[in-house]
């Protein structure tokens, strides 16, 4: 079919006047030329603009049935283009997070190396602490590491990594990546035997929680590097996003308790965009209890509220559609911010 | 809906913590600065939204077009149960496919009136294969809507319609009525019409293409 032919035709494909094969035909030469798309496109909608000379209104209960037909494809509590936001394991969330990481990490100059984090600390140093800081979740959470911290320091996230930050940096840049690599193993070969007695993630307290949120430190602190180093920042993939976003979504009554912020009785509907997304219908206050479509809607793509949550998004720099109770939307932001304290 | 979001939306974000290390990285946690902005493609934030799977969207949108989707298909079925039976597969469709809406080739009112349409031939294509086209006549007769004429007065941008329908040369008018509302074919057209197929598809094309030009304002309507 030539284009003369084709532009013949699209008055007609325009209207369904076409056999399956000739709209077929049609469409296939549509996808490569969108220049004729958009006029295909242009005369579709004036020929649906021929219905407003007639519209008649359906019966009332045809609303419920068509929405619950179209709710009843939805899987697993995820959209259907979402699929693969169901469920992933805690070892191969923390596996890929890692991944994105070390390939970073064998891409540092020593320029690089020394350049200043947003903690005011060095990149070696950041890259220590966090060595550091997952010796601790695997030594905490699944016996894979003989770490202590030093006394009086248990509470101190920063300070009880001050010993191992000192030694690592006493060395090449290479025993950082290495110690780093070294624990990551060790986790991610441990995680597998252990989650299922971690707890389950629906409890908040659970370590089966607190060790899936070690990726958001891994991420934000990758996130650190790469704007240190003058890269572009990386967006986690659509099944880390989909497992860190239902984490964000599940800490926001209970964080918004602790931050001070709770509003008992009120429920945000948070609807998290792109891939990784989803709805998330959440109550604003410790163990109380969702209800109805919700008091205030946040709209927003998944991995900026995810980086939000992570806290490596400034509030400031958040693009969101928000509609309802405004008046609370710091206090749920800060709320879902628990995992990052 | 109200959008928040920094004044250039360009621009790149960038890590603000400014925590002295080893401090926590609870300076960010300040009351947020958000600002209301100007309000993004509404189409855009109900597909956005719908493709989250937020069921609310979709209840919105069914509200806002299902007058001109029932109205379609009810236009070319005659029939309201099948009618009803397509706008059924429009929302199944918008819920299960949001991200084939393509912004840029039309609104979202336009893409799903397209949906219903296609559909609703369908249909009425498989049905004449089934029954003889005396029988379906027969109850496109029954069934007809009675108050059409009064619904679509209620419509703001209906009497523009008509007025570039009017303006139409008949011939042109008939093949895209015929075409458009009957569900045939450009071939059965021509076969209706005892014209040649080239003519009937010119027709067409020509008569929609005066449409498309005589209604290029009525943006507010898609």
């Amino acid at each position: 079919m030539n284009r003369t032919e084709l532009e013949e035709l699209l008055g007609a494909y325009a209207l369904d006047a076409l056999e399956p094969d000739e709209r077929a035909d049609v469409e296939a030469v549509l996808a490569h030329e969108p220049d004729l798309a958009r006029k295909a496109a242009h005369l579709q909608t004036a020929a649906v603009l021929l219905a407003a000379d007639h519209t008649v209104e359906p019966a009332a209960s045809l609303r419920d049935s068509a929405i619950a037909s179209a709710l009843s494809v939805r899987v697993n509590g995820w959209h259907i283009d979402n699929p693969d936001g169901a469920s992933i394991s805690a070892a191969d969330l923390h596996q890929r997070q890692w991944d994105d990481l070390a390939e970073l990490l064998v891409t540092l100059s020593e320029a690089d190396w020394l350049a200043t984090t947003s903690y005011s600390c060095s990149v070696a140093e950041l890259m220590a602490h966090l060595s550091a800081s997952l010796e601790h979740t695997a030594h905490r959470y699944l016996d894979a590491s003989d770490f202590v911290p030093p006394p009086g320091t248990e509470d101190d996230h920063w300070a009880m990594t001050r010993p191992t930050i000192e030694r690592l940096l006493a060395g090449p840049r290479q025993a950082i990546i290495d110690a780093l690599v070294d624990v990551n193993d060790r986790i991610v070969a441990a995680l597998p035997a252990r989650e299922a007695a971690l707890g389950d993630i629906s409890d908040l307290t659970s370590a089966a929680v607190l060790v899936r949120a070690k990726v958001f430190e891994m991420w934000m602190h990758s996130d650190d590097v790469r704007r240190a180093t003058g890269r572009e920042f990386l967006d986690p993939d659509r099944d880390r996003l989909a497992a860190l976003c239902q984490l964000a979504a599940d800490a926001t009554p209970l964080g918004m308790t602790v931050t001070g912020g709770a509003a008992p009785g009120k429920t945000v509907r948070l609807v998290l965009t792109g891939p990784g997304g989803g709805t998330f219908v959440r109550p604003m206050a410790y163990r109380d209890r969702a209800s109805g479509d919700g008091d205030l809607l946040i709209v927003a793509t998944a991995v900026d509220f995810c980086r939000l949550a992570g806290k490596m998004l400034d509030p400031a720099d958040f693009i969101f559609d928000a509609e309802g109770a405004v008046e609370l939307i710091d206090a749920v932001f800060a709320g879902a911010s628990t995992f990052a304290e | 809906v109200i959008h928040f979001g920094p004044d250039d939306e360009q621009a790149p974000v960038t890590q603000t913590l400014t925590a002295q290390w080893p401090a926590t990285v609870a300076a960010v946690s300040q009351p947020s600065a958000a600002q209301p902005r100007v309000t993004k493609s509404w189409d855009a934030t109900m597909v956005d939204r719908v493709a989250a799977g937020d069921e609310t969207a979709l209840a919105t949108l069914y509200d806002q077009h299902v007058g001109l989707l029932y109205s379609l298909a009810l236009r070319v079925t005659r029939d309201r149960t099948a009618a009803e039976d397509v706008v059924q597969e429009v929302f199944v469709h918008v819920w299960t496919h949001p991200l084939t809406f393509d912004e840029t080739r039309g609104s979202l009112r336009s893409w799903l009136g397209v949906i219903a349409h296609r559909r609703a031939v369908d249909r009425v294509r498989r049905e004449a294969a089934a029954r003889a086209r005396e029988e379906r006549d027969h109850r496109r007769t029954v069934t007809a809507p009675p108050d059409i004429a009064e619904a679509a007065a209620t419509l703001i941008t209906s009497e523009r319609v008509r007025e570039a329908v009017r303006r139409l040369p008949a011939d042109q008018r008939q093949a895209i009525e015929l075409a458009y509302f009957d569900g045939r074919t450009f071939r059965e057209v021509a076969a209706v019409l005892e014209i040649a197929e080239g003519t009937a598809k010119s027709r067409i094309r020509l008569g929609l293409s005066k449409l498309s030009d005589a209604l290029q304002g009525v943006t507010s309507w898609t």
